[in-house]
C-alpha cells in the first residue's frame, strides 16, 4: 500500500458511465426521489445536444426541494443563457417560495446583456412586488442603464414602495445630473416625511443643490 | 520602449472576454496586473496595438495564444508545505475518518486545485509519507489539476529552487530531493504518484472526469471567480466528491459565503468543508 500513480486515460474512462443514458432517461432522474439522481439529470440534461432540456429544467425548479439541487439547475440554466432562459426565470419573480424568488434575481443579476430586453416589460409590471424585485436585481446588474432605468422608475411609477427602493439604489448609481427627477418625488408625494428625508439623504450624497 | 497602451474601453471588452473564457473576473482593482501581462502578450505576438492583438487572437483557429494568454494571467507563487497544519490536520484526523467510510479495496483519492508548479500536490505526499501510519495499509491517489499549462508542464518536471524547500527540514530535503546545481529535483517515486491534468474548474465539462474524491484542496483559486463562477465551481467541486469528502481551502476563504452544499468541520483552530455523508 502506497502513494500509486493513475494513467489520465484512467480517469477519462470514469467519465463514460452515464454515456448510455437518454433525454427519457435523465427527465425521468429529475424527478426521483433521490438527490444525487437528480444532480446527475441536471448534468446529463445539459448536456444534450437539443436544447428541449430547458422546459424540463423548469418545470424541476418549481418542484425541487433541495437547495443544491434547485442551485445547480440555476447555475446550469445561466451558463446557458439566452433570452428564452430569462422569459421562464422571470415568471418565478411572482413565486411565494423566497428561496426561489431570491435564488431566481442572483441568477438574474449575472445575466446582464439578457436583461437588457426584459428591464422595460418588468418594470411596467402590474405587480409592484414584482417592480421592486425588478429594482433588486439591478442593486447588482452590470449593465450601464440601471441609472437611467432607476430615474424613469421614481420619474414614473405610481407605487411610493417601489419609488424608494429605486431611490435607495440610485444613492450608490446615481448621478448629479438626475437631481431633478430626484426632486419630483418630493411634488408627487408632499405629504410623506420618509420621502423628504430620503430625498434629501441621496441629494446630498449625489451632491445636488440642497 | 512600448508605446502600447491598453484604453479603458479595450479594458472593459478583454475582461468580459477572458472572463466568458475562464470564469476569471477582473474588476477595475485588477487594472495594473491585467495591463502589464496584456502588453507583453501584444509585444510576444509582434502586434501594433491591443485591437489587433485581440482580433487575431479571438479567431484564431487554434487555442495557442489563449492559452498563453490564461497562463500569463493566473497567478502561480507558491512553496512546499505552505499553510502546513491543514496537512497536520489531513495525517492526524481527516485520513483515518475518511478510511473508516470507504469500501475497502477503493484507494482514497487525493485531488489538489489548482496545482500551480506542484509545490501542493507533492507536499501532500511528503506529508502522507511522513505523518500517516495508514499509509502501509492503503493506497492513495494523488490528481492535481490547473487551468495554465506552463505550470503543469514545470509541475510534472518537479524541479525547484531553495525558496520552494524553505519551509522544510533537511531531513526532508535529503529524502525527497537530489541537489542538481542550484535546485533540487523530487525524486522520482514522488513525482511518479502525482497525475496531473489541465482542468477549468468552474467547467462542468472539465470536472466531469473526476469522480470519487475524498479529500480536495482547493486554496486560493475561488476567491479569483466571479460570484457565478464560484458558484458553478463549488458545484463541480460538490458533484466530483464521494459522501463524506473533506475540501480545504484558503484561510482566507469560507465556503459557507458560498453555498451550503458542505457542512463546516473544526479540527482545532482549522476549518474544514465536508460533503454530507
Amino acid at each position: 500500500m502506497a502513494l500509486i500513480k493513475v494513467k489520465e486515460t484512467h480517469i477519462e474512462a470514469r467519465d463514460t458511465a452515464t454515456a448510455t443514458l437518454s433525454f427519457r432517461d435523465y427527465e425521468q432522474l429529475l424527478f426521483s426521489d433521490l438527490v444525487d439522481d437528480r444532480r446527475l439529470a441536471v448534468r446529463g440534461l445539459a448536456e444534450l445536444d437539443d436544447d428541449t432540456w430547458l422546459d424540463v429544467m423548469i418545470a424541476a425548479i418549481k418542484v425541487e426541494k433541495d437547495a443544491g439541487v434547485q442551485d445547480l439547475i440555476l447555475q446550469t440554466l445561466r451558463a446557458r443563457g439566452g433570452n428564452d432562459v430569462v422569459d421562464a426565470l422571470i415568471g418565478f419573480l411572482a413565486s411565494e417560495d423566497a428561496h426561489l424568488r431570491n435564488s431566481v434575481i442572483d441568477v438574474l443579476q449575472q445575466m446582464p446583456k439578457e436583461m437588457e430586453s426584459h428591464m422595460a416589460s418588468l418594470l411596467a409590471n402590474d405587480d409592484p412586488d414584482v417592480r421592486i424585485f425588478a429594482i433588486n436585481i439591478m442593486a447588482s446588474l452590470q449593465h450601464p442603464s440601471v441609472p437611467k432605468w432607476l430615474e424613469t422608475v421614481i420619474v414614473h411609477d405610481k407605487h411610493l414602495n417601489v419609488c424608494m427602493t429605486a431611490l435607495d439604489l440610485l444613492a450608490e448609481t446615481g448621478e448629479k445630473s438626475m437631481c431633478a427627477s430626484i426632486n419630483m418625488l418630493l411634488t408627487r408625494y408632499p405629504d410623506e416625511p420618509y420621502v423628504a428625508f430620503s430625498v434629501a439623504q441621496v441629494k446630498k450624497r449625489l451632491g445636488c443643490p440642497l | 520602449m512600448n508605446n502600447i497602451a491598453i484604453s479603458d474601453e479595450d479594458y472593459k471588452k478583454f475582461c468580459e472576454f477572458f472572463y466568458r473564457k475562464t470564469g476569471i473576473f477582473f474588476d477595475e482593482s485588477k487594472r495594473y496586473f491585467v495591463d502589464k501581462r496584456l502588453i507583453e502578450r501584444i509585444e510576444a505576438n509582434g502586434a501594433p496595438n491591443f485591437r489587433s492583438y485581440f482580433v487575431k487572437m479571438r479567431f484564431a483557429t487554434d487555442d495557442v495564444e489563449l492559452q498563453a494568454l490564461i497562463n500569463s494571467m493566473t497567478v502561480n507563487e507558491t512553496y512546499f508545505m505552505r499553510e502546513d497544519y491543514q496537512f497536520k490536520v489531513l495525517t492526524e484526523s481527516v485520513m483515518d475518518e475518511i478510511v473508516r467510510h470507504k469500501r475497502s479495496a477503493d484507494p482514497v483519492r487525493i485531488w489538489c486545485i489548482p496545482s500551480s508548479t506542484g509545490e501542493e500536490p507533492y507536499s501532500v505526499g511528503i506529508s502522507l509519507l511522513e505523518g500517516w501510519p495508514g499509509i502501509n495499509e492503503h493506497d492513495v491517489e494523488i490528481f492535481s489539476s490547473d487551468i495554465d499549462t506552463t505550470v503543469l508542464q514545470k509541475a510534472r518536471i518537479a524541479k525547484y529552487s531553495a525558496r520552494s524547500l524553505m519551509r522544510m527540514s533537511e531531513k526532508m530535503k535529503q529524502t525527497y530531493f537530489k541537489r542538481v546545481g542550484d535546485e533540487y529535483q523530487l525524486i522520482n517515486d514522488l513525482r511518479e504518484a502525482v497525475t496531473f491534468s489541465q482542468c477549468n474548474l468552474s467547467d462542468a465539462n472539465d470536472t466531469k472526469k473526476f469522480k470519487g474524491i475524498d479529500v480536495v484542496f482547493c486554496r486560493n483559486l475561488l476567491i479569483y471567480f466571479d460570484d457565478a463562477s464560484r458558484r458553478m465551481a463549488v458545484q463541480n467541486l460538490y458533484d466530483s466528491m464521494s459522501p463524506g469528502g473533506f475540501i480545504f481551502l484558503g484561510h482566507s476563504e469560507s465556503m459557507s459565503r458560498m453555498s451550503s452544499l458542505f457542512k463546516l468541520r473544526k479540527f482545532g483552530s482549522v476549518i474544514v468543508y465536508q460533503k454530507p455523508l
